[in-house]
């Protein structure tokens, strides 16, 4: 794995202030990359000391006998509610176990181009951005495209390589407004790779600029 | 075993002295107190309550509401609390301290409760973006944690005050950058690269 979330990305996930697009992205890096997920725990580090420098602010008594209530009350029905599901079996990384229950091939796709299909996960609270999956068959190329803005692509499986590196599991890029690439994936397996956009792909050629309103 | 009963005392006590050498004891002695409330140990629990909540109040305290909504950092509190309760035995001391551990869970509850307010009731759940980490900790990893706690703890202490208090609007107020740049009426980029200053400064990142 040769591309990481940037220090700052990190720091604002620990903070808990990306949109839950980006984060769930940096989160499903984090579940493949052991120095990513050491830089958190030092980030959060961070966090817990500005949190205990805080100045504390008196708390009414009650408040503590309303929890042990609570605990209580859920004590009863203590029977974990195990929202078990078959993705690990299907090799999904945990992050994106109740959004992908059942396998990729499970997923409700899309043919975006005969060698690209598309799966809508979920929209975004910021009713910005969204998240989906694609699938680009093996040994097949992608339209030159840019992206309209701050959109991430992160590699689930497979691999792929455009004008700017190469990148297989867990790679994590970001991609600005002004950056056009075209895409071409490995030849021995598909690419499967989970995207946080805020609006579908643009393709930059003439026939595909026509063809692209039709093509999401 | 000598420590671990000294810390105990402690945490039974609640006589835990807050001078410079001791600091490092007290960070342990919260987390022996969360190991305590993992078995089920309500009076570890009301120790441990009485010395954090009064914090997590004042982190609900310090969160930009959408509107007036007055009960929001007790409503925190009790989350909160009511999570540590229920988590205590995915608490790794090795890994993180015990106001570690809490930050994550109440960072976690005030997105929570704040979708909650906003009334979104999207997809994307957010103890899958944010979980709570489930492997345990090698030596390694137990010794390193705590020489970054207190690297971190030194040079927090002399980080100049424009870099800190940019770390505090993210971290406590949950402020985005762009968020942090109106408030201090600075540009964007200012902001960035004080978040990246600071952050070389107490050496979170690694050498890339």
């Amino acid at each position: 794995m040769n591309h990481h979330p940037e220090p700052t990305l990190l720091e604002q996930y620990a903070a808990g202030t990306l949109p839950l697009s980006f984060a769930m992205c940096v989160s499903v890096h984090l579940n493949f990359c052991a120095r990513c997920r050491i830089e958190l725990r030092t980030l959060q580090n961070l966090g817990g000391q500005l949190f205990e420098e805080l100045a504390p602010i008196p708390v009414d008594a009650s408040l503590l006998q309303a929890v042990l209530n609570k605990i209580d009350d859920a004590a009863d029905a203590e029977a974990v509610s195990s929202r078990e599901t078959t993705a690990a079996a299907h090799a999904v990384p945990k992050p994106l176990r109740h959004l992908i229950p059942a396998g990729y091939d499970a997923l409700h796709w899309t043919t975006m181009l005969p060698w690209v299909r598309v799966a809508n996960l979920a929209g975004d609270d910021d009713g910005k951005h969204h998240l989906a999956v694609h699938r680009i068959r093996a040994g097949s190329k992608l339209p030159r495209h840019d992206h309209r803005s701050q959109e991430i692509t992160l590699v689930l499986n497979g691999s792929f390589s455009d004008e700017y590196g190469i990148y297989g599991d867990g790679d994590f890029i970001l991609r600005g407004p002004s950056q056009v690439h075209s895409p071409l994936i490995a030849q021995n397996e598909d690419c499967i790779c989970l995207s946080a956009q805020s609006a579908p792909l643009r393709f930059t050629q003439p026939v595909w600029r026509l063809l692209s309103p039709f093509l999401t | 075993m000598a420590l671990f009963r000294h810390s105990r005392a402690a945490c039974r006590d609640r006589t835990v002295t807050t001078n410079h050498d001791t600091r490092h004891t007290e960070a342990d002695t919260w987390g022996i107190c969360l190991q305590q409330v993992a078995l089920r140990d309500r009076q570890a629990f009301a120790r441990l309550f009485a010395q954090f909540a009064p914090q997590i109040k004042a982190f609900g305290l310090a969160t930009i509401l959408p509107d007036r909504s007055g009960q929001f950092a007790d409503e925190l509190v009790q989350e909160v609390m009511f999570t540590v309760w229920h988590k205590a035995a995915a608490y790794d001391i090795g890994k993180a301290s015990a106001s570690t551990w809490i930050f994550t869970i109440a960072r976690n509850k005030r997105i929570d409760l704040l979708r909650k307010l906003k009334r979104h009731s999207g997809m994307i759940d957010i103890d899958d973006v944010w979980p709570l980490e489930d492997e345990s900790a090698g030596p390694f990893q137990i010794l390193q944690q705590r020489v970054t706690q207190q690297r971190v703890r030194e040079s927090l202490q002399t980080l100049p005050h424009a870099q800190r208090e940019v770390l505090l609007l993210a971290f406590i107020e949950g402020k985005s950058h762009s968020e942090i740049a109106t408030a201090l009426a600075l540009p964007l980029g200012t902001v960035k690269s004080r978040i990246r200053l600071a952050m070389q400064r107490l050496q979170l990142v690694l050498e890339r």
